[in-house]
C-alpha cells in the first residue's frame, strides 16, 4: 500500500502547512489586538487630558481632571512643553521613569520593563517586581505651543494571556495533526478503494475467465476510464488468444490432407515385397514419422476443438464401464510391460458426460500411466467413489517422482519433465492438456501428486449435482 | 466397379487413383462440387467418395441433392474435418460411411469393400474357403460351426477379409482394432499375439494357414492357393 501512504503524507501534509499557516496569521493578529487597544486607551487618555489642560489655567486643572472618565492615577502621565519642562505629571511618575532612556526619543509607542513595587500600580502585594508597561509618546499642542505627553500603563497580562494563547495554539495543533493523520489515511483508502477492487477484478480474469470484463461504475469519473480501459485491453487479449486457438485448430486443419498422402504414398509403397531391405526400413522410418505427425496434428485439432467448446453433451456415462473398457484395451500393453492393474471402483459412478470424451480421457491417463511406469513390476492403481455429493477417482502408477515444483506444469502442453526423455516413451505432450481440459469441460478439476509408494497419482473431481 | 473419387486436391486424388486402380478398381475424378454433381446425376457409379470441403458447393450440398434426385449410389464421406457433428449430419443426409483424414489405405480399402457388399444388395457375408463371417451378427463359422472368437480377434479377421488378397500392416490392423484414440505403435506389438489365437480357432489339421505372415510387412488372408 506505498500509494495509500503517499496519499495519505499529501493530504496531511498540505492540512497541516495550512492549519499552522492559519493558526500563526491568528496568534499573529490577537497579538495586535490587544496593544492596539491599549494604544487607543492611551491616546483616548492622552486626548481628554490635552483637552482638560489650558496652559493657562494650571489652577482649574485638577478639577478638570477629576471630571474625567478614567482616573489618571492609573497610568503614567507627563505633559511636557517644547523645553521638556513638565507641565502635568500623575502620581506614578513619582515612582519610576518609563521615558526612552535608549536616546532615540522618537518612539511613538514602545514597551519598557520597570522595576516598582506592584502594590504602586494596583497589581498585588507590596513586592517590587519586573513590570512590563506600555508607552505612547504624542505630540500635540494645547493653545497653540507645542507639547509632548508621555503616557504608559502596566500590561504585564497581556504577557500572560499572550503565552497561554501560544501553548493552546501548539496543543490544538497537535491534537489537530494526530486528527488529520488518521482522517487523511482513511480518506486515502477511501480514495483507491475503486482501484482495490479493480485490481482484485483484473486478477480474476484469467486464461480461462477471459469473457469476463471489469464492471464499470455508474459515474463517468477516472476510475470508469480506467476500469474501460482495461476491459479493452481484456478485449485485444481475448481477440488475439482466441485468434491464436483457431489458428492452431486451422492449422493442424490444412496439415491432414497433406499428412494423408504421404500417410497412402508410403503405405502403398511399402505394400511391394520386392523392396531391398534398406529401402524397406528406410520407408518405414518415414512411414512411422508420419504416423507420428499425424497423432501430433490429430492431437492438437482435439486440443484445439476443446478449448473452443463451452458446452459438451450430456448423457450419463457409467464410469466403471468405460475404464473397465479402456483397461480391458490395454491388457495386452499391461501384460507386456509387466504393469499389474489393482481397480477399486464403486458400482453406481454415473457422470453426466460426453462419453466419447470420456473415454479420451481415460485413455491418456492409462496410457500415460503404462508410459511412465517402471520396468518391471510396476502398478496402476484406480480408486473411484462418491463422498459428499462429489465423484472423486484416483489414477495412481508408480513410476519415477516429479519434482514438486513441476507438478503442476505437467498438465502444460508440450511440457515434459525431462526433455529428453520424450523420445525413450514417446507420445505427443498433449495428452495431459487434453485431459485436464476434458475434466474441466466436465465441471471438475484435477491434479497430480506424488504419493507415498513411489506413487505419482492423478486426482480428479466431478460435483455430482450438476 | 466404377469409382468416383471427388475431392479438391490433385495430388491426393493422383495418389487414390493410382492405388484403386492398382487394385482393379476404374476410377473418375472430380475437383469440385458443381463437376461432381453433374456426373453423379449423368452417370452410373458403384461408390462415391466425397470430400467435404469442395470449391463451389461443398460435398453436404452434393450430398443432398444427389439424394433428393434418388440416386442411392453408396458414399463415402471423405473429410479432414472428425467432428461428430460433421459425421452425424453426413450420416443423416445420407452418407452412409464416414472416415477422417488422414486414414489409411487398408482401412479406405475395407470401407470400400463393406460398402459396394452393401450397395450389391448381397448377403453381408465375408470368407474365405470354409471360413465364414457374418458382418451383421458378428458371428464367425467354419464348416456351418460356429466359432467363437473374442471382439479383437474378429475385428482382426473381418479387416484382413475386406483386405483380402492384399497385405496389411500391423500398424494398419492395430489402428482398426483399438481406435484412433490408442497410440497404434504400442498397440501394432499385440497384433501377433491375436493372429497366433486367431489362426488356431481358424484352422485345424486339414485346412492350410490361411492367414500369412509377409515378413517385415504384415498380414495377408488369400484363399488357398
Amino acid at each position: 500500500m506505498k500509494v495509500r501512504k503517499k496519499i495519505t503524507l499529501w493530504i496531511a501534509g498540505a492540512s497541516l502547512l495550512s492549519t499552522v499557516g492559519f493558526s500563526v496569521f491568528i496568534v499573529y493578529e490577537l497579538m495586535e489586538v490587544p496593544y492596539s487597544l491599549i494604544d487607543q486607551e492611551l491616546d483616548h487618555m492622552a486626548a481628554m487630558l490635552v483637552k482638560a489642560k489650558g496652559l493657562n489655567a494650571t489652577e482649574n486643572f485638577t478639577d478638570n481632571i477629576s471630571s474625567l472618565p478614567y482616573t489618571p492615577d492609573r497610568y503614567w502621565i507627563r505633559i511636557s512643553d517644547d523645553q521638556g519642562i513638565p507641565l502635568y505629571e500623575s502620581a506614578l511618575t513619582s515612582y519610576t521613569d518609563v521615558t526612552d532612556v535608549s536616546g532615540s526619543g522618537e518612539k511613538k509607542r514602545y514597551n519598557v520593563e520597570k522595576d516598582i513595587s506592584r502594590a504602586k500600580i494596583w497589581l498585588g502585594q507590596d513586592d517590587y517586581d519586573v513590570v512590563t508597561f506600555r508607552v505612547r509618546v504624542i505630540k500635540t499642542s494645547i493653545d497653540h505651543h507645542p507639547v509632548t505627553v508621555t503616557i504608559a500603563k502596566p500590561i504585564e497580562d497581556i504577557e500572560e494571556e499572550y503565552n497561554d494563547l501560544l501553548r493552546k495554539t501548539a496543543i490544538s495543533l497537535l491534537f489537530c495533526s494526530l486528527f488529520i493523520v488518521v482522517i487523511s489515511y482513511k480518506l486515502a483508502g477511501k480514495i483507491l478503494q475503486p482501484v482495490a477492487s479493480i485490481a482484485h477484478m483484473a486478477k480474476e480474469i484469467s486464461e480461462k475467465s477471459l469473457d469476463k470484463r471489469i464492471p464499470l461504475t455508474r459515474t463517468r469519473d477516472e476510475f470508469h476510464d480506467l476500469s474501460q480501459a482495461l476491459n479493452r485491453m481484456f478485449d485485444r487479449l481475448q481477440f488475439s488468444f482466441n485468434r491464436q486457438r483457431e489458428f492452431i485448430g486451422n492449422a493442424s486443419h490444412e496439415l491432414k490432407s497433406p499428412i494423408t498422402l504421404l500417410k497412402i504414398a508410403q503405405e502403398e509403397l511399402l505394400m511391394d515385397d520386392q523392396l531391398s531391405p534398406p529401402v524397406r526400413s528406410n520407408l518405414t522410418r518415414q512411414l512411422n514419422t508420419t504416423l507420428r505427425m499425424s497423432k501430433l496434428v490429430r492431437n492438437l485439432l482435439d486440443l484445439s476443438r476443446l478449448e473452443q467448446s463451452e458446452t459438451i453433451k450430456r448423457v450419463p456415462v457409467d464410469l466403471k464401464l468405460i475404464i473397465g473398457q479402456v483397461l480391458e484395451d490395454y491388457k495386452e500393453l499391461l501384460s507386456d510391460k509387466d504393469i499389474s492393474v489393482d481397480c477399486h471402483l464403486q458400482d453406481d459412478l454415473i457422470l453426466q458426460g460426453d462419453p466419447e470424451k470420456l473415454v479420451r480421457l481415460f485413455v491418456n491417463l492409462i496410457d500415460n500411466g503404462i508410459r511412465y511406469n517402471l520396468l518391471k513390476k510396476g502398478v496402476i492403481r484406480v480408486l473411484g467413489e462418491k463422498k459428499r455429493g462429489k465423484l472423486l477417482l484416483k489414477l495412481s502408477n508408480t513410476g519415477e517422482r516429479i519434482p514438486e515444483q513441476e507438478l503442476s506444469l505437467i498438465f502444460e502442453q508440450f511440457y515434459r519433465v525431462e526433455k529428453s526423455r520424450s523420445k525413450v516413451h514417446g507420445g505427443t505432450g498433449l495428452g495431459l492438456t487434453i485431459a485436464r481440459k476434458i475434466v474441466e469441460l466436465h465441471g471438475g478439476t484435477i491434479a497430480l501428486t506424488n504419493e507415498p509408494g513411489g506413487f505419482i497419482q492423478v486426482s480428479i473431481f466431478w460435483p455430482l449435482n450438476v | 466397379m466404377n469409382i468416383l473419387v471427388v475431392d479438391d486436391e490433385l495430388e491426393l486424388i493422383v495418389q487414390l487413383r493410382q492405388a484403386l486402380e492398382s487394385r482393379k478398381y476404374r476410377v473418375e475424378i472430380s475437383m469440385n462440387g458443381e463437376q461432381a454433381l453433374d456426373k453423379i446425376l449423368g452417370g452410373a457409379y458403384d461408390l462415391i467418395l466425397l470430400d467435404i470441403m469442395l470449391p463451389r458447393l461443398d460435398g453436404f450440398s452434393v450430398l443432398r441433392k444427389t439424394r433428393e434426385a434418388g440416386v442411392n449410389t453408396p458414399v463415402l464421406m471423405l473429410t479432414a474435418r472428425g467432428d461428430i457433428d460433421d459425421r452425424i449430419q453426413g450420416l443423416d443426409i445420407g452418407a452412409d460411411d464416414y472416415l477422417a483424414k488422414p486414414f489409411s489405405m487398408a482401412e479406405l480399402m475395407a470401407r470400400i469393400r463393406a460398402l459396394l457388399r452393401r450397395g450389391g444388395q448381397r448377403e453381408p457375408i465375408l470368407g474365405v474357403g470354409k471360413i465364414k463371417l457374418d458382418t451383421l451378427s458378428r458371428t464367425v463359422s467354419k464348416d456351418g460351426e460356429d466359432l467363437s472368437l473374442t471382439a479383437k480377434e474378429f475385428s482382426i479377421l473381418e479387416f484382413l477379409l475386406y483386405n483380402k488378397g492384399s497385405v496389411v500392416s500391423r500398424f494398419n490392423l492395430a489402428e482398426h482394432v483399438w481406435g484412433e484414440d490408442f497410440d497404434p505403435f504400442s498397440m501394432s506389438n499385440f497384433i501377433d499375439v491375436h493372429i497366433k489365437n486367431l489362426r488356431q480357432k481358424i484352422q485345424s489339421a486339414d485346412t492350410t494357414n490361411i492367414i500369412r505372415t509377409i515378413r517385415g510387412i504384415g498380414f495377408i488372408i488369400d484363399e488357398a492357393p
